[in-house]
């Protein structure tokens, strides 16, 4: 072992325990990808790091945290819910001519929830849709990373964004390409554009649509090279920007 | 197969087909060490349900990128639950799971003989074979595995080398792992 891969596997423990500040964990992953010692160590050492939980004290979490959970997962199936109906059957109309105060009122809460049901149905689905991409995206990503790619995960950059993004650069070199999954919607003559970042200067690589129904492999002809960050704007179509005129939705660091 | 008798793997194999009942089948058998590790790391009882919950429903969206090869299913789960524990407390939103860089790795034939290993421990093996360690060992394992320290935090709580650190992780962890074996070789002989 030379003396590089003694710099890099002392920092192994730390690895392992996750306890490697970002910058170091970058630099290390990139040691490891090509370090088979490194990656044996990690085999052997993350089992003992697994272990770990089994040395706490057994505290039993309240009940309610299940009913809780149990819920959660319930709004999160796949299966569209059956929505009770709030009748029978249609009321019959005018069978008086005026309705009381409190029948308006009820009907107008009755109103309301219909209204509510209806767009928590649609969220509903809107939700299970992007569920069922977020699987799909997910097994595109492992796909790559089962082949021995190296890929790069772009962040959403708001809170409460589902967008996805993933740079992949595939193992034999080839042209590398871009996983977008739960994209939010390009308004009308926009498009989306892919963005090289090195230091403070962001180049132009690809202007890419996305019908935003299921998971896009997006091919790129520019190589990563020594471009450090990647991000994803939204700019006037259909040509793009020079420059991003936006704030990217998704964005994150490249391997080296 | 009745689900009460499946392994942790058929569970999470029924709930990459949307079982519910195995998702609350594998939340009863690793609740108590999820919600324990969780309040280890961040102290606050409403926090750890927040993470437990959070963790589970990750299970339940995630069950398909589950590698039985690559660790127990326990194993899968406390880690979902220690990097959201962890990620809590560093104040981040979120990021990839080291998992997912193990892929690609070759993985020694050893692995196979640490799962059998792992699961004839005991809580009260690896507390011991924690307690065994020189204590700077230990207290370096524990401050950046429950608390969420950093080396370079560490190193200035410690007022010690960054290279000590270091060291005292990685040795510590060699040490852990031999003390571990050697807990479930006197178990065999028992």
């Amino acid at each position: 072992m030379n003396d590089h891969d003694d710099l890099f596997s002392l920092d192994l423990g730390a690895y392992v325990l996750d306890a490697l500040e970002p910058s170091e964990r970058v630099s290390f992953e990139s040691h490891l990808r090509n370090c088979a010692k490194c990656q044996a160590e990690v085999a052997e050492l993350l089992p003992v790091v697994d272990l770990l939980p089994l040395a706490v004290d057994a505290v039993e979490p309240p009940q309610e945290l299940k009913a809780r959970l149990m819920s959660a997962i319930a709004d999160d199936r796949s299966e569209k819910p059956a929505l009770v109906p709030l009748t029978g059957g249609a009321p019959p109309r005018r069978s008086r001519p005026l309705l009381s105060r409190g029948e308006a009122l009820l009907g107008l809460v009755a109103a309301v929830i219909i209204a509510a049901l209806g767009i928590w149905n649609h969220q509903l689905q809107n939700q299970i849709d992007s569920q069922k991409q977020s699987i799909a995206y997910q097994q595109d990503v492992n796909r790559a990373i089962l082949s021995g790619a190296s890929v790069a995960q772009l962040a959403a950059t708001s809170a409460g964004s589902a967008a996805q993004a993933t740079m992949v650069q595939p193992k034999d070199g080839g042209s590398p390409y871009l996983l977008v999954g739960n994209l939010p919607a390009a308004p009308n003559n926009k498009v989306y554009e892919l963005w090289y970042i090195r230091g403070a200067t962001p180049h132009a690589v690809k202007v890419f649509h996305y019908s935003g129904s299921s998971p896009s492999i997006v091919p790129i002809a520019q190589p990563i090279a020594s471009h450090t960050v990647a991000a994803i704007t939204i700019e006037p179509g259909p040509q793009g920007s020079k420059a991003p005129t936006t704030k990217p939705i998704v964005a994150g660091k490249l391997n080296a | 197969m009745v689900l009460d008798q499946a392994s942790d793997e058929a569970l999470i194999a029924a709930i990459q087909g949307r079982d519910v009942v195995a998702l609350e089948l594998l939340y009863e058998r690793h609740r108590v060490l999820a919600y324990s590790l969780a309040l280890r790391s961040l102290a606050s009882e409403s926090d750890a349900e927040d993470v437990v919950q959070e963790a589970f429903l990750n299970v339940w969206r995630a069950a398909l990128t589950y590698r039985p090869e690559r660790s127990t299913a326990r194993s899968w789960i406390l880690s979902i639950v220690h990097h959201r524990a962890i990620d809590k407390l560093r104040g981040r939103k979120s990021r990839v799971q080291p998992v997912a860089l193990e892929e690609g790795m070759n993985v020694p034939d050893s692995a196979d003989v640490w799962r059998e290993v792992a699961n004839n421990l005991n809580g009260e093996d690896v507390r011991l074979a924690l307690q065994t360690l020189p204590v700077e060992q230990r207290q370096t394992i524990e401050l950046a595995y429950f608390q969420g320290y950093t080396q370079t935090q560490i190193s200035e709580m410690m007022d010690v080398p960054l290279g000590t650190v270091k060291g005292r992780m990685r040795i510590g962890l060699h040490k852990l792992k031999t003390l571990l074996e050697g807990s479930t070789q006197e178990l065999a002989i028992d």
